[in-house]
């Protein structure tokens, strides 16, 4: 044993001083080198790691991670064996979301605008500043959150402006993002979020990727579904797409269409399938009514007749369809065919392809259309399933409700009754809530940057967990409009310095993910809960604790919002004993669990659509659970997989089959949809010849706040490009490389061509991934939206490229 | 009289015409008919070897001739200084064990393993970046090389430890970057100021129960579920076993701490189970049926291969 030691302690001795030597040749060659903790001494370097789990950071599929943390510091993670999203597997952002807390510049104090320029302050001054530009003008103030809020963080936030303030004006970036499958679902179910689960994927026979590039977005998930193929499973990839991706590769079919294709290519469907009779009479006759917009786009349209609907129908035939679509006639038969099949488990899934779409709401409604008519609906592997792309989309902007048309639960403000219902839940008199809906995101940030004698009747925007100065579509006009605006207010709550922070007139440095306790609820229903693990560096603090500061500071300084019916400030914290915790002052923050206390608070309002949550207690001993959560006679929890379906689902009727018990027609039954084909809203001519789509790359998440901050995943994407065809390219006498600039109507981009690269744009089109602040895309795309959802078409707008010289300025725009 | 001459001459022209009219029908058909001999006799009702490439030609089928390869198919880039060149990755693949022992590694070796280890992960246990270029589109070239492994020389691309997962990118990046040339030096510039995450390093040593008993395993074993990816002949040297031909690891080699056994602070069961069972102070991880099955199946075929 002796002799071991000795050799382990010389030999350890050897290691470190080689270790050394590699970090220098490493960093030598560009290639981050990672750094021994200083703290390993003994063979077992393991001792003193404490795991625990969380959900990733990143996207909305909701992969549970093992954190392991040593010494206040994250060390390492592991996917979660234990998780059933997952099942132990993340993709490489994921194994690396530990280093997105250990950026070098950290924001680790408030900092506050004065004269032109940002100065520190402190946190007592900082609350200050937003309580008193709220009571300066409660009307004209607003937050813009995200769907990277924590449940408890959205659930403050919503409370504070609707119940507090009075004040609608609250949106999430979600409205970027998932509002369109929002419209989707409540125009066909009458009640948001997907009625399957992730167990599809390991069901289905047929796996639809409608314009939804799966392996690079939501890897893993694409990954259930190949890996089982890879072990013998039967599965065919069907790749619907305006380019072909990573995702084309691993699919069976490549089917490419011209940009607005897929509505014509879904009506074609629908077409051959009541053509050929092999739509599912049964299914549709039980359970199915049938709906279209006759006049006006609306979120409930009016009924048709069946024969009306074949009526409208009949001119989608495969030949009609592939002239609009560009897809050939005898695919279109072989999707119809597919969706003809009874034998035949179908899951279609989309994300940002259809939410950003300027038919939004309607190709989400066609979609689920297709599944109904032909019966692919509630078994375990046939279902139309809209995949997010935030951490907690669902669970915090949809669930909680922080839109500005929303109130938590599923309630919406517009309903009187619904109202009433939340002015008791928050003990609140009667008329607190308003009535009117607030701006909707591009509406707001509109008002914002419009000046307030132009009827610009928005002077404070809290900015919270996101980057609108990156993401926002027409930046020029919807954020860097703002500048010189001296009235106006932009405070902005984050974990680096972004586009957003550049334009602030107060920052506010945030905890992030484990820095903090947390909720999230995934793409699949799921809720997942985390604990603290490390501290937040310098003097960051918890979004949650930040809306709670300016709420009792707005309380003290007499605002009567702040007040319940009973006089009690709005927000109360018991500890275990009873006693009551001024969580507001800092030092006694966790003292107690405020997200327990917040998350049963909210949990009151979930059971009126049914997506009741179970206790926090249970979420803490499970890798999440999938809501309904209903408690069994023997008083444990039970989620549920697959919703509206007998088998699974306690609150469907028994005998029923399928029942869609929140039907928009109270009959039981969902709507199917009929949507006419029309072109994008800005198509190529001959001043803007090409398709500009945007995006993401599987390495960085979002606007890259977090990811390029990893040297890893840095290293692996370092920069913006454009992607073009290499004819298109030869033809302007471009090269893999060059410099070239993007224009569109609304602004230009200076930024490297990438021929033949990730993606294959077919001829005349061109992509730009969204993630570089130096690039930023957002300065070309369009900020038409959907005129239900109010989401903006950042997928296709005219633009035009041309080569620029090497000296043609600096790169970027900003 | 006058006519009789004539008419022998008509007689002959006509028979000279017929026979002309012969002589070309049968050649013009004959030729034709060559033709179509020389498709007959490829046989087109079988099915053809496509010969996509000139060194297939090289492969003479068994008990025929080699079979002419057309202009088109030709590999043009064979021509000139290069003409030798094969891209011929299935030659160099390695035997995946070998049943002779091999030299038993130096301390000199397994520094350098670790330390190569710890150059591309950011902590024990992350994926490895790529050292090298990869082909953006698709990942079915990684396995060209890593399917099997590959030794040539001192370099090695380890073999896949973890089979069933077959979208490579998904975790493992190169750490080069795209591959996209730039001469935008501000693009070029690192991002932010910088990262000073600090992960947990390299596992270390194993444990013997007394000198000359099996060494522990000192590593989870999670996504390795091929134990000669790392210690087999296409692992590095100062990680290679001594004994490949020895198939059974597990037989011998456990885990050390168990680390199949990790404490959670909130562990539980999961799903539709959830209050179902009590919970217990530690998980078993090494339960999940998603990470193992592969893996035992290969195990079990290898060493059927062997016998």
């Amino acid at each position: 044993m002796k002799m071991n030691a000795t050799l382990d302690r010389r030999e350890l001795l050897k290691l470190s001083a080689l270790a050394g030597a590699a970090a220098v040749a490493a960093s030598r060659a560009g290639v981050a080198a990672p750094v021994a903790p200083s703290g390993v001494t003994a063979a077992n370097p393991d001792a003193g790691i404490k795991w625990d789990k969380a959900p990733c950071r990143f996207c909305g599929t909701g992969c549970h991670v093992r954190v392991g943390v040593k010494e206040d510091r994250v060390v390492a993670i592991e996917g979660e064996p234990l998780a059933e999203v997952n099942k132990g597997l993340l993709c490489v952002k994921g194994y690396h979301v530990g280093l997105a807390l250990y950026g070098r510049d950290r924001l680790t104090h408030p900092m506050l605008r004065k004269n032109g320029k940002m100065e520190r302050v402190s946190w007592e001054e900082a609350v200050d500043v937003v309580a008193k530009r709220v009571l300066a003008a409660p009307d004209k103030f607003a937050i813009y959150g995200s769907g990277q809020w924590t449940i408890p963080e959205g659930y403050v936030a919503n409370k504070l402006m609707k119940a507090g303030l009075s004040n609608n004006h609250i949106e999430p970036n979600a409205r970027l993002c998932m509002a369109s499958a929002v419209t989707g679902f409540l125009s066909v179910y009458g009640v948001d979020e997907p009625a399957g689960a992730y167990d599809d994927l390991d069901h289905c026979d047929v796996l639809i990727l409608w314009g939804n590039n799966m392996a690079e977005m939501h890897p893993v998930l694409f990954s259930r579904v190949i890996d089982r193929r890879a072990r013998g499973g039967k599965v065919k990839i069907i790749d619907l797409g305006t380019r072909r991706t990573r995702s084309s590769e691993f699919a069976d079919h490549y089917l490419e269409f011209k940009p607005n294709g897929d509505l014509a290519i879904a009506n074609g469907i629908a077409h051959l399938l009541i053509k050929n009779g092999t739509y599912d009479k049964a299914f549709v006759e039980q359970h199915c009514n049938f709906r279209q917009d006759k006049t006006a786009a609306s979120l409930n349209g009016e009924s048709m007749t069946f024969e009306e609907y074949k009526m409208a129908l009949a001119p989608f035939t495969p030949e009609h369809v592939a002239e609009l679509s560009g897809v050939p006639a005898e695919q279109i038969h072989m999707l119809a065919d597919l969706f003809g099949r009874r034998d035949l488990h179908i899951t279609s899934t989309w994300c940002m392809g259809f939410n950003q779409h300027n038919r939004a709401t309607d190709i989400n409604r066609l979609c689920h259309s297709i599944h109904l008519l032909s019966g692919h609906f509630g078994k375990p592997g046939d279902a139309p399933t809209s995949l997010t792309g935030q951490p907690s989309a669902c669970g915090t902007a949809r669930e909680v409700g922080t839109m500005c048309h929303f109130l938590p639960g599923g309630r919406l403000v517009e309903n009187a009754e619904h109202r009433a219902e939340a002015e008791q839940l928050w003990n609140v008199p009667a008329g607190r809530l308003k009535p009117k809906m607030g701006y909707h995101t591009v509406l707001m940030w509109e008002k914002f940057c419009t000046p307030t004698n132009q009827g610009g009747d928005i002077s404070t925007i809290w900015v919270q967990v996101t980057n609108p100065g990156q993401s926002l579509p027409n930046l020029h006009k919807l954020f860097q409009a703002k500048k010189g605006l001296e009235d106006k207010f932009l405070i902005v709550s984050d974990v680096y310095p972004t586009a957003t922070t550049e334009l602030a007139d107060l920052v506010l440095p945030s905890a992030m993910w484990v820095e903090k306790n947390g909720l999230y609820g995934n793409s699949e229903r799921r809720t997942q809960q985390w604990f603290k693990m490390v501290n937040p560096p310098g003097e960051a603090r918890d979004d949650a604790w930040q809306n709670l500061a300016v709420a009792r500071r707005l309380h003290d300084l007499g605002h009567p919002g702040l007040k319940d019916k009973d006089g009690k400030f709005l927000f109360t914290f018991q500890d275990d004993a009873g006693k009551e915790v001024p969580v507001w002052e800092w030092p006694r923050y966790y003292e107690m669990n405020v997200d327990k206390v917040l998350f049963e608070d909210y949990r009151r309002f979930s059971r009126v659509k049914h997506k009741d949550l179970a206790p926090y207690d249970e979420y803490v001993k499970a890798r999440g659970l999938r809501w309904p959560v209903v408690q069994q006679a023997d008083g444990t929890w039970r989620e549920t997989r697959f919703r509206f379906a007998e088998f699974d689902d306690p609150y469907v009727k028994k005998g029923a089959g399928v029942q869609f018990y929140h039907s928009s027609t109270k009959d039981d039954r969902a709507q199917v949809w009929f949507a006419p084909y029309t072109p994008p809203a800005e198509v190529p001519d001959a001043d803007y010849p090409f398709w500009l789509c945007t995006g993401r790359v599987l390495e960085h998440w979002h606007t890259g706040t977090m990811t390029m901050r990893i040297p890893q995943l840095h290293g692996a994407v370092p920069y913006a490009y454009v992607e073009m065809h290499a004819a298109d390219a030869e033809d302007r006498d471009i090269g893999n490389g060059d410099s070239v600039l993007v224009k569109t109507r609304r602004g230009e981009l200076r930024l490297p061509v990438w021929v033949n690269g990730r993606s294959r744009p077919p001829r005349g089109s061109l992509f730009i991934p969204f993630f570089d602040e130096r690039l930023l895309c957002n300065l070309l795309t369009l900020e038409v939206t959907c005129p239900i959802s109010k989401e903006p078409d950042y997928k296709k707008c005219a633009a035009t490229v041309v080569k620029a010289g090497p000296q043609a300025g600096k790169v970027g725009s900003i | 009289m006058a006519t009789a001459p004539s008419s022998d001459v008509a007689r002959r022209a006509k028979w000279l015409r017929i026979a002309g009219v012969l002589v070309v029908t049968t050649s013009v058909s004959g030729f034709f008919m060559g033709m179509l001999q020389t498709r007959s006799q490829l046989n087109l009702t079988e099915p053809q070897q496509l010969v996509s490439d000139a060194r297939d030609l090289t492969e003479v089928p068994p008990g025929g001739v080699p079979v002419a390869v057309a202009y088109a198919k030709q590999d043009w880039l064979r021509e000139g200084s290069n003409a030798q060149w094969r891209n011929d990755l299935s030659k160099l693949v390695q035997p995946t064990a070998s049943a002779v022992p091999l030299p038993v590694r130096t301390a000199d070796e397994r520094a350098a393993a670790v330390s190569q280890r710890m150059e591309r992960r950011a902590y024990d246990g992350a994926p490895p970046v790529v050292p090298h270029p990869v082909t953006q589109e698709s990942s079915a070239s990684c396995l060209a090389c890593h399917g099997p492994g590959l030794a040539v020389k001192d370099r090695l691309a380890s073999r896949i430890s973890h089979e069933h997962f077959s979208s490579c990118t998904q975790c493992h990046v190169p750490a080069g970057g795209t591959g996209l040339p730039t001469a935008e030096q501000g693009l070029l510039a690192a991002f932010g100021t910088g990262n000073n995450f600090r992960g947990v390093s390299a596992k270390g040593k194993s444990t013997r129960a007394w000198p000359g008993a099996p060494p522990t395993v000192p590593h989870p074993l999670l996504m390795r579920s091929d134990c000669l990816s790392c210690h087999g002949p296409v692992g590095l040297p100062g990680l290679r076993t001594s004994h490949p031909e020895r198939q059974q690891c597990v037989q011998c080699h456990v885990q050390s701490p168990p680390a199949t056994l990790v404490p959670l602070r909130n562990q539980g069961v999961v799903g539709n189970e959830v209050g179902k069972g009590a919970a217990e102070s530690v998980v078993r991880i090494d339960l999940v049926e998603f990470l193992t099955p592969r893996g035992t199946d290969r195990r079990e075929g290898r060493s059927n291969e062997a016998q």
